[in-house]
């Protein structure tokens, strides 16, 4: 019998059936809900809970340094500290440190003492050498305040070596830091910290994946910086002294091509960027210094031989409507006293004898008209026009360094061909690279034939009497045989004659190992001519260069029982 | 299996589960340390590579070719006068007449 209030067996059933389904359709939905957080959407929520607790930090690659050829550093990196203030972070009474602190980082610091306070993070010093920010460090910095280590480049050499360097910072890339880039940059790696609650102390992930950053490539250069500093000192007294607009200067390994020094001055604009190098940028009438192609295309072509002469005409000559002239009256020359005397009438004479196409081929061989491959940016191939845009006055104008634009670069490559029987280097600034584990060569570039070694061997002569007796006396040096060639070029600048000193020579003459190119562009009227400015130039450089290196007084090739003694002769 | 032998080998199955999660424990506490000791020394070794490029430039800065030249002048070291440099050989050369060297002489061979 059923008690009052008693449920039936019927609704008792339904109600344990409703408790059932609400528990069921309760577990369901967790089971969903786990099934999509565990499975369906587990990147997700897996993502978002790395991102909760860990932090992903860069691994900043080390920039490859610089080295010139004998290990000596031109360019590196200097540890840097950054100091930052979160101002959230930072409570009143933490004001006069963070003001001690400022005063502290002295000419570093980018705000004044009392500091004033921000909405949200402020740099307050950047680029604090690592050796002034230690004790500071050592110290303890107040609450708020952040600190990182970086690096930026330095150069040991400051702007002694800028001309082929240039400079990198993150907003700016230059010269050889430029063309470069791709090796010396590195590759930046990663790793992943899990985070913690006490600043500065981060765990590193244990499963995370961690990828180390690949630093860059060493260099090393074919740069001697003993002779870099001298040439580029030499440039800078040259053009002070002389009122020039600039001064720029090669010295090469005739041999290998090697370049031992590439000097351009002034080193920046005015706007503090890296002014034009021209030694390799920029266009330039050589003038006289390019009469060694005419001498060498007449000798190879045996049109003339050396004891042939020429009537210079009294110092004077008509080509097309114009008179081409000599700065002497000079009457019958030998060809050596051509290229010694550097008269242009004897020279438009030579160059009569032969045909404009075997001219400008001659030209072309001798590495004119085209880049030399140079590893830096902005390299110019000259102006050298093909013979069907010449006009009657073109061929002349060609064989005395007109109507013709080159760089010091070719021309110290052409001389080379003169010193080394007729090979056409190409010059190259990199010797050997190292990826963090041995250094590599870099090969040697294939040279082509520019002239026949006896022709070379000829023109070699006839320069070495060009300074012992002609034109390039004061580019003698003192005890060693010189060969080289002076060149004066004109050219019409806002109405005024402007002038390009230049002096190319080889040393020493017997068997050369070194060649020195030397322009300077718009000197004081005094110092117009090659043999007034840039043969003087030429002659310090070579005499500080031997001084520092006297084996390069023995020549190329010299036996390896000959030494060097140096002292006083005969002074007793 | 009686009640006894279940309870046995449920305290056993604990005992293991409890010893293993104890040896993980430990053997998770023994990788972070290592894991730390490795950052520790990674970092160090970062900081002495920060410090050798330093160096590398400080004693650059010093041995600067401009620095030396400068540094000699005032101390009047100037370059060496190539009048004062000759080349030697030992290499025997012979003699105008077209006689034999004279092997006890000192040879020469001079580059002026």
């Amino acid at each position: 019998m059923q008690r009052p209030g008693e449920l039936t067996a019927s609704r008792r059933r339904s109600r344990i059936r409703f408790v059932l389904f609400s528990v069921v359709f309760c577990f369901s939905i967790v089971t969903l809900s786990l099934f999509r957080i565990q499975v369906s959407s587990h990147e997700y929520y897996l993502s978002v809970a790395d991102a909760q607790h860990t932090h992903t930090v860069q691994l900043e690659p080390r920039r490859g340094r610089i080295y010139d050829r004998s290990g000596y550093l031109l360019a590196g990196n200097t540890s840097v500290v950054t100091f930052e203030v979160y101002w959230p972070s930072v409570i009143q009474e933490q004001l006069p440190r963070i003001d001690s602190l400022v005063a502290r980082l002295g000419d570093h610091a980018l705000v004044g003492v009392p500091v004033e306070r921000w909405s949200s993070n402020q740099t307050i010093a950047r680029s604090v050498p690592l050796e002034t920010a230690s004790p500071i460090l050592a110290g303890g910095v107040p609450a708020g305040v952040n600190w990182r280590i970086g690096s930026v480049r330095s150069y040991p050499m400051g702007e002694m070596c800028a001309a082929v360097l240039g400079r990198w910072s993150p907003d700016l890339c230059e010269g050889l830091e430029m063309s470069m880039d791709h090796l010396l940059r590195g590759e930046a790696g990663f790793t992943v910290v899990e985070r913690s609650a006490f600043p500065g102390l981060h765990m590193p992930s244990l499963d995370a994946e961690r990828r180390p950053s690949r630093d860059g490539v060493d260099l090393r250069l074919t740069i001697d910086s003993r002779f870099q500093t001298i040439v580029q000192e030499e440039l800078q007294r040259g053009v002070d002294e002389s009122g020039a607009a600039w001064g720029a200067a090669v010295v090469m390994d005739p041999w290998s091509g090697e370049i031992l020094a590439l000097g351009s001055y002034p080193v920046r604009s005015g706007s503090g960027c890296l002014a034009v190098n021209h030694c390799i940028s920029g266009y330039h009438e050589p003038g006289s210094t390019f009469k060694v192609v005419t001498l060498a295309a007449c000798l190879e072509e045996g049109v003339l031989v050396p004891s042939d002469t020429f009537d210079c005409s009294r110092g004077q000559i008509p080509v097309a409507d114009r008179i081409i002239s000599d700065c002497h009256r000079y009457g019958t020359l030998t060809i050596e006293e051509i290229a010694a005397h550097s008269s242009n009438v004897g020279i438009v004479k030579m160059v009569s004898l032969l045909p404009d196409s075997v001219i400008f081929s001659y030209c072309r061989r001798m590495g004119f008209g085209s880049r030399t491959g140079i590893e830096l940016p902005g390299e110019s191939e000259g102006i050298l026009r093909p013979p069907d845009q010449w006009s009657g006055l073109s061929r002349a104008s060609l064989a005395i360094g007109q109507e013709v634009a080159v760089t010091p670069l070719q021309l110290a490559c052409a001389f080379c061909a003169i010193a080394n029987g007729g090979r056409l280097v190409r010059p190259r600034l990199i010797l050997a690279s190292c990826d963090g584990e041995r250094w590599r060569d870099w090969a040697d570039l294939p040279a082509s034939r520019a002239l026949e070694a006896g022709t070379s061997s000829m023109v070699l002569r006839m320069l070495e009497t060009a300074v012992e007796e002609g034109t390039g006396t004061t580019a003698a040096v003192p005890g060693i045989r010189v060969a080289g060639k002076t060149g004066t070029a004109e050219r019409l600048s806002q109405g005024e004659d402007e002038y390009l000193s230049a002096f190319v020579g080889l040393l020493p003459a017997e068997s050369p190992d070194l060649v020195i190119a030397v322009v300077f562009d718009g000197p004081d009227y005094e110092y117009r001519f090659g043999s007034a400015l840039a043969a003087p130039a030429f002659a310090t450089m070579a005499r500080e260069i031997l001084a520092v290196e006297p084996e390069l007084a023995m020549g190329h090739g010299s036996s390896p029982d000959s030494e060097l003694l140096a002292g006083r002769w005969g002074t007793e | 299996m009686s009640t006894r032998d279940l309870r046995g080998l449920l305290v056993g199955f604990a005992v293991f589960l409890a010893v293993a999660a104890a040896f993980e424990v430990a053997m998770y506490n023994w990788r972070i340390s290592l894991v730390l000791e490795v950052e520790q020394l990674r970092e160090r070794v970062l900081e002495l590579s920060r410090e050798w490029e330093d160096l590398s430039s400080q004693r650059a800065e010093l041995c600067s070719p401009a620095r030396l030249r400068s540094l000699g002048r005032e101390l009047g070291l100037g370059p060496m006068p190539l009048d004062d440099l000759t080349v030697i050989s030992l290499t025997p050369v012979p003699s105008p007449g077209g006689e034999p060297p004279d092997e006890s002489e000192e040879c020469l061979a001079a580059a002026r």
